[in-house]
């Protein structure tokens, strides 16, 4: 594959609902940010925050992503080490090994906007059954999540037309480090001064993601059409954004149906390095000058060339050999720079499926069909792992 | 009236008796009085004998003693240490009044004027108003 150009086809004239949603981005969070802030403030109690002894953030798709993006978070302001776990992971494996807790342990925060996610409601009630606190953290607080779980934390998610989760994404990121900012402040790590501070930064990241979104736009858009005929993406980052990285891959899924991956910087040099066709392999790297990755990241870009990779930058500088770069220019923390970082992935997506004229997950029609409405997440049969039948039922 | 700003390095006791007295000397007041006032609900004023230094150490530990952190408090809308800071400052109180004679602000030969820190590190005001004959 080539390195980028501004040939290329042309999009729509109106903009899809994915680029709409992009675009919707500083509103929603101008909009929601301090209402987020009280709901995340009132929903645990002191005493909760103070007896948790181990944290699991848990969810799939989008909703991982948001929690391995906001997971630094938590260790940065709180001093708490989270374990970011997939839904089957949590309910199906740790759930068990575990075995019986002290009270309220583990704290599980339930991440899904659905709210109806099936795999993730299974693991809700088998952190229950442990004697584990659970906590929805969900757009639908009347779903089967939230009547799972003990507590939950509602986000309010306007309506919008049907796309590619972004709005989602970016809320339940917000909603988590406005959690573990607050889990900080309770526990005395940080000051309610520096609370309120860190509060403040982010719902700067507003008027911070809209300038974002004009520098990029542009950017995104040339870099979808170099790259549109690619097969198969990669998405490399460090730190919190390897969350925005799996963001950006999952919309590459959704947008256009293509193979993307998101992969730690460090771990591509001992995996995806070696992938045996390099040119057919667009990369794009998160780049950011304060990020504690750039060193390592700086590395990789004489590895890219030598592979004869298609690649590309996206930060808030652009190294001096990179071949084409997405300027987001913010001064967000690291460890809330997923916020600055997630608006461009998904715009380069939608401005790609525009191009393509893909339908967004297959449409869920032909071989995709089981998708429809979600059915295949929703409705996988959830099994009460605790119980005698369902485990005769398992084997 | 004047306003002072401090930036407290944590809880404790925060020696203001010199601004005091430059606000006294500055208002060319010869006989009344001065009021201090902390606009804060999580902070305090008073006064302390200053000699030895440790006795503030002593005051800080006993108020923490008297009313401990807990993590039981009703009031969960900030965190533990400001719903105890609530309960110390309105027991220590916002405000204190001084006399002024002969332009010199009067006070006892141990005595200090302090402000009274119960949620910090924080950024901090207070204000001082003298009221007298010139």
């Amino acid at each position: 594959m080539d390195q980028p150009t501004h040939a290329g086809r042309e999009t729509a004239a109106e903009p899809s609902a994915m680029r709409r949603q992009v675009y919707s981005l500083p509103s929603l969070i101008r909009d929601e940010i301090w209402e987020i802030e009280a709901r995340t403030r009132k929903a645990i109690s002191t005493p909760q925050i103070f007896s948790l002894r181990t944290l699991i953030l848990a969810g799939s798709g989008d909703s991982y992503m948001a929690a391995r993006a906001a997971a630094d978070a938590f260790v940065e302001f709180s001093g708490i080490l989270p374990s970011v776990q997939t839904s089957l992971q949590a309910g199906r494996y740790t759930a068990a090994q575990l075995g019986p807790q002290p009270p309220d342990t583990p704290m599980t925060i339930c991440v899904s906007s659905s709210g109806e996610a099936a795999r993730l409601i299974e693991a809700a009630h088998a952190f229950n059954h442990q004697g584990g606190l659970t906590i929805a953290l969900t757009a639908n607080p009347a779903g089967r999540l939230a009547q799972a779980t003990a507590l939950t934390i509602p986000l309010h998610l306007p309506p919008f037309d049907p796309a590619p989760g972004v709005r989602s994404y970016i809320l339940s990121l917000l909603a988590l480090q406005m959690i573990a900012i607050r889990f900080g402040e309770v526990r005395g790590r940080i000051t309610m001064d520096q609370a309120m501070s860190l509060r403040r930064e982010l719902a700067a990241g507003a008027d911070m993601v809209e300038r974002i979104i004009e520098e990029a736009d542009t950017a995104c858009r040339n870099l979808a059409q170099a790259w549109l005929d690619c097969p198969a993406f990669e998405f490399l980052a460090g730190g919190p954004n390897v969350g925005t990285a799996a963001f950006g891959a999952a919309k590459i899924l959704e947008a256009v149906g293509r193979h993307a991956s998101a992969v730690d910087v460090e771990e591509w040099n001992h995996l995806n390095y070696f992938i045996g066709s390099p040119r057919e392999t667009a990369t794009l790297i998160l780049f950011d000058a304060n990020s504690a990755a750039q060193s390592r990241t700086r590395e990789v870009f004489e590895y890219l060339n030598a592979l004869g990779r298609p690649w590309a930058t996206q930060g808030s500088e652009r190294p001096a050999n990179s071949p084409f770069h997405i300027p987001v220019r913010h001064t967000l923390r690291e460890t809330f720079s997923p916020v600055a970082h997630t608006a461009p992935l998904a715009l380069y997506a939608a401005y790609f499926n525009e191009m393509t004229g893909e339908r967004y997950g297959r449409g869920s029609a032909g071989p995709w069909h089981h998708s429809r409405a979600g059915n295949a997440v929703r409705n996988s049969a959830i099994i009460p792992f605790f119980d005698e039948t369902a485990e005769e039922a398992r084997l | 009236m004047k306003r002072y700003t401090l930036e407290t390095s944590g809880n404790g006791l925060t020696d203001i008796t010199e601004e005091i007295k430059d606000a006294v000397a500055a208002s060319g007041v010869t006989a009344g009085l001065v009021t201090v006032m902390v606009p804060h609900t999580t902070a305090a004023v008073t006064v302390y004998s200053f000699p030895d230094p440790l006795g503030l150490d002593d005051m800080n530990q006993e108020i923490g003693r008297l009313i401990p952190t807990r993590v039981d408090f009703l009031h969960q809308h900030d965190t533990p240490q400001d719903a105890a800071g609530h309960i110390k400052s309105a027991l220590i109180g916002i405000n204190a009044t001084f006399i002024i004679d002969n332009r010199e602000l009067v006070l006892g030969h141990s005595q200090k004027i302090y402000f009274f820190e119960f949620d910090g590190p924080r950024s901090r005001q207070f204000y001082v108003q003298v009221a007298g004959s010139a």
